[in-house]
């Protein structure tokens, strides 16, 4: 098991690596030139070559992205065009309030994904087992913008219960969990659909099992079959699927962040792309890559420790 | 086989659920086709007295923020979606599949294709296709481009382990005795055979890439925002969410439609061809 875990642990620096190589490329790919947008539209031309080579833009690509690299490796980002900022500190600033939105949709997802497949797993073929489904595929399927805004018209306009934007605080006061709410269910939406009918399917197949048939023969009760016995065999595929799913909340994190004006590095990248502030969104890129690298490294960390067959074997 | 196919092939068209989201998308698809003719204004027509209508005999889905008539841009967004959602797919579809197909072809490209293709997948999708096309810039192209690529390595993984499986397969060792050209054999023996779970993917990551698509330019990073666009529009709509909630809702209600539609093809085709899923 140390070997796998050592293995995994080294396979992230060439995957880290390329992430950063592909980030420098995209924004050296960009048309438009940073020196430029600096300067302004009006700049004489002189002014333009003298911020170019101050940004050391007017060496050759390889000098660039060596020095790219030197930089990153001390967790120097660059600056922001715009703010002049360091990229660093507008990452540092930003990156904590979307992670509180993920960690509260995470939570959404598990305490409302698993019970939702569970039960339709075991009334199959009821009018229950179909509701919770096509509830999971409206979450699947619809743009994650339109549930944001449908949430905001309907809890934020008619029935003023929550506030419709911004962020109002930690999330242990009051108001920081009432702003917090509207775009965790949002971002929530489309992994509980996809949690729901994965956990569906994978309980249909463990309640299949020989094993269970044996519990039952043993005239133990349903609650300890599926909990103890279907529910455990279960969930490992969930936490594969857990840790894809973060991917995509990432990708979502970004839209929702942008519908409800919640300070966060996606919505902060959309703001930079839009303003051509490429260092800005060349550092949020990578970190956004990266934080999806290190959460597949945790759960593959965590599927060993919770799947026997892995440890043992 | 193939007699066992085509009947796999009726019965998924003799399906009622199949037929039903067939005719649905059949109609998305002559609508757009019609557009022209069909819509009753033009799409791109201000009319600042009219403003933010709602659904009338003259305007059947209302009017929009700068008066302009919902029915007739919805008509004209249907052409933007799909054939950016039929194009970026078919990009991802070209690209990855040729890229997998030689990765699995070729035991030296395989670890530079699939390293490289590793990297790409650690960039969540729509995250890849946001810094596609904030290098490429906006515009209908670059828009089909930055989805179709941030599909690339998806597809590219899944023809690679499609294809892979039948490397060693006889008849491959036969052609391969026969004396055919490398390229030949993964062309003629290998790819027919490595195709239909890429291609029931395929229709899969249809209605993702029109979400993906609708996505970018809800975010204002796709096209023009004057142009008829699903996406852009619901997104047009959303300043005026109190006052004129049928701006936004009534393009979200038909990506919703047509993507829920394409999952369920996706879904049934993969019940009835793939014999693995299925």
């Amino acid at each position: 098991m140390t070997t796998f875990i050592v293995k995994r642990l080294l396979m992230i620096f060439p995957v880290a690596l390329g992430v950063a190589t592909f980030t420098f490329f995209i924004l050296f790919l960009t048309p438009g030139d940073p020196a430029t947008v600096i300067a302004g539209p009006d700049a004489p031309a002189a002014v333009v070559d003298e911020i170019r080579a101050s940004l050391g833009l007017d060496q050759p690509v390889y000098v660039q992205y060596v020095r790219y690299l030197g930089q990153l490796a001390t967790l120097d980002l660059g600056q922001s065009i715009l703010s002049k900022r360091s990229v660093t500190g507008e990452i540092a600033r930003y990156l904590p309030n979307t992670f509180e939105i993920l960690i509260l949709t995470m939570i959404l997802t598990l305490l409302v994904g698993v019970p939702l497949g569970i039960i339709a797993a075991l009334r199959r073929g009821t009018w229950v087992d179909s509701a919770s489904m096509t509830v999971a595929l409206v979450g699947l399927t619809m743009p994650v913008f339109s549930i944001g805004l449908a949430l905001i018209w309907a809890f934020g306009f008619q029935l003023r219960w929550f506030p419709i934007g911004g962020r109002g605080g930690p999330l242990w006061t009051a108001e920081g969990i009432m702003h917090a709410v509207l775009p965790a269910i949002t971002l929530a939406s489309s992994s509980i659909g996809s949690l729901a009918r994965l956990t569906r399917s994978s309980m249909l197949e463990v309640l299949g099992e020989d094993y269970v048939r044996t519990a039952r023969a043993k005239g133990l009760a349903q609650r300890a079959i599926v909990y103890k016995h279907a529910l455990r065999n279960a969930a490992l595929p969930l936490v594969t699927i857990l840790g894809l799913q973060f991917g995509f909340l990432l990708g979502g994190a970004v839209v929702t962040e942008t519908v409800f004006s919640w300070p966060g590095m996606g919505r902060m990248m959309i703001q930079a792309i839009l303003r051509k502030d490429f260092p800005i969104v060349q550092g949020a890129v990578l970190v956004f890559a990266l934080s999806f690298v290190v959460i597949n490294l945790l759960v593959d960390l965590v599927y060993v420790l919770i799947n026997p067959r892995v440890r043992y074997g | 086989m193939r007699a066992f196919e085509d009947k796999r092939v009726r019965k998924f068209f003799r399906d009622p659920v199949v037929r039903f989201v067939l005719a649905i998308l059949g109609t998305f698809v002559a609508l757009a086709l019609l557009a022209p003719w069909l819509a009753p204004y033009d799409p791109m027509q201000l009319n600042m007295r009219a403003r933010f209508q709602t659904p009338s005999p003259a305007h059947w889905l209302g009017t929009d923020e700068v008066g302009r008539d919902v029915l007739s841009r919805l008509l004209h967004g249907a052409r933007v979606s799909l054939s950016v959602g039929f194009v970026s797919t078919g990009i991802a579809f070209g690209l990855g599949g040729t890229l997998g197909l030689l990765a699995a072809g070729y035991r030296r490209l395989d670890d530079v294709i699939m390293r490289l293709m590793d990297v790409l997948l650690a960039i969540p999708t729509v995250l890849l296709a946001i810094a596609i096309i904030a290098a490429l810039g906006p515009g209908l192209y670059n828009l089909m481009i930055a989805v179709g690529l941030g599909s690339v390595p998806t597809f590219a993984r899944l023809m690679r382990s499609s294809a892979i499986r039948l490397r060693e397969i006889e008849y491959v060792d036969a052609a391969r005795a026969l004396g055919a050209h490398d390229l030949m054999i993964l062309w003629r023996a290998v790819l027919p055979n490595a195709l239909p779970p890429v291609l029931i993917f395929a229709t899969l990551s249809l209605g993702g890439a029109i979400l993906s698509a609708a996505i970018l330019n809800f975010l204002g990073l796709g096209l023009d925002p004057t142009v008829p666009e699903w996406g852009a529009m619901a997104a047009a709509g959303r300043n005026y969410l109190r006052q004129a909630p049928h701006i936004t809702f009534i393009p979200s209600i038909v990506i919703f439609v047509v993507v829920l539609c394409l999952n369920m093809l996706g879904d049934k085709l993969r019940d009835y061809l793939d014999p693995r899923g299925g």
